[in-house]
């Protein structure tokens, strides 16, 4: 009945209605609650959402659930589109509504505090969880931020232990959920050239394949001369390599890459020729 | 014939086909920078290499020495496994580990909505209401 006055946009009449039952006592609270929603989410002016607010304040004066007391002094803060909320608060109610939770559109910004809280009680995994979660809902750069700074921290701390093919798991994880990260693929190229042994060199020579495919994307993209510095010392470091082990046709393959790009180098132009 | 350990041209920083004039303008300008008091071992390397390269027998020998496999290698070794080219390929990204990592805000910004959107969905939730 109180819907039915805002769905036809009557909303002084609405605002006259509840004022009378409050003051009568005779007003069905779930269903006033329910018509504030709508009456809220409706096109209403100023002084209608000031009138509102007195209406809320005189219900809940002897309101005895905390949590919908504070969900609706919340809503009293408006006055834009935006309020500021204590989030601790707000997953708490959260909670408590645990399993319907995925009926609402619960903000980024909530997940990613979230998150937080379980960085800094140290439960790594069920942060991990919860940013892949939010990311595969709604791909953002920020969540991938996070889910990198985690992977790259966790392989880290895995490397100073010396466990060098965990620390390439926690990676390829990450590459799971982005497979161009060029940080990511660098590191992972990296643990491949200096853990693995140089017997293996052409593996690891291939290792380097997507971070230098990601190099010159980057290089091409932003003509920054760092990434060209990075693709021609991958290519010299290799061409050195190879010529250690006298593996001359590989070693030549990867000069040319260089003339390629720097068809002036001196010294690769001499090899070319010599080996 | 010389044994040939390095090159004198990286040495002068000069290109391989510069003048006596610049040869000896190098040599002067090293020198002043890195005298025999203060700097004996660059000293001795910048007056090696000028007298490799001033002397045209000598510098004949070098030219035939870096354009063959032996001078290739070399120089590979030189100069594509250097500090400076190990330092590049390896060197990563500086990440912030603890990048608003620790810190969590008071207060959050919420859509007005998503308060209505949660009120509806507690109602529903909370019979007693």
């Amino acid at each position: 009945m109180l819907e039915g006055l805002i769905t036809e946009g009557k909303l002084d009449s609405y605002l006259d209605r509840v004022e009378r039952e409050i003051s009568s006592g005779t007003i069905d609270r779930r269903s006033f609650f329910k018509s504030a929603i709508a009456f809220l989410k409706s096109k209403i002016s100023e002084s209608q959402r000031v009138k509102m607010s007195e209406l809320i304040l005189k219900i809940i004066a002897d309101e005895q659930d905390n949590n919908l007391k504070d969900i609706l002094v919340s809503l009293l803060k408006k006055g834009e589109n935006v309020i500021k909320l204590k989030p601790r608060r707000i997953l708490e109610i959260l909670h408590e509504l645990s399993s319907s939770e995925k009926n609402l559109n619960v903000p980024l910004n909530l997940y990613i505090y979230r998150g937080k809280q379980y960085l800094i009680n140290k439960e790594t995994k069920k942060a991990i969880e919860l940013f892949k979660f939010v990311n595969e809902m709604n791909r953002n750069t920020s969540i991938l931020d996070y889910l990198k700074i985690i992977h790259l921290k966790l392989s880290n701390m895995y490397i100073s232990e010396e466990k060098y093919e965990k620390a390439v798991e926690i990676l390829n994880n990450f590459c799971k959920i982005e497979a161009n990260d060029v940080t990511v693929n660098h590191q992972l190229s990296i643990l491949a050239t200096l853990y693995t042994k140089l017997s293996r060199l052409e593996s690891i020579n291939a290792s380097w394949d997507r971070t230098l495919k990601l190099w010159h994307i980057r290089y091409k993209q932003t003509e920054d001369k760092r990434y060209l510095d990075k693709i021609l010392a991958k290519h010299k470091y290799f061409v050195a390599k190879f010529v250690e082990l006298q593996k001359w046709d590989i070693a030549k393959k990867e000069l040319s890459k260089i003339l390629e790009l720097t068809p002036d180098d001196m010294i690769a132009k001499r090899a070319f020729v010599q080996i | 014939m010389q044994r040939i350990t390095f090159n004198p041209y990286d040495v002068l920083g000069l290109r391989e086909h510069a003048t006596v004039e610049e040869i000896k303008n190098a040599r002067r300008e090293l020198i002043k920078k890195s005298p025999h008091e203060t700097h004996p071992e660059e000293a001795r390397k910048i007056n090696e290499a000028y007298q490799m390269l001033i002397d045209k027998v000598r510098r004949s020998e070098v030219d035939r020495f870096l354009n063959s496999k032996q001078g290739s290698l070399l120089e590979i070794q030189k100069h594509f496994l250097s500090d400076k080219v190990k330092k590049t390929l390896f060197e990563v990204e500086q990440i912030d580990f603890e990048k608003d990592f620790t810190i969590l805000p008071k207060e959050l910004d919420f859509e007005a909505d998503f308060l209505l959107d949660l009120l509806n969905l507690y109602l529903d939730n909370k019979s007693t209401v």
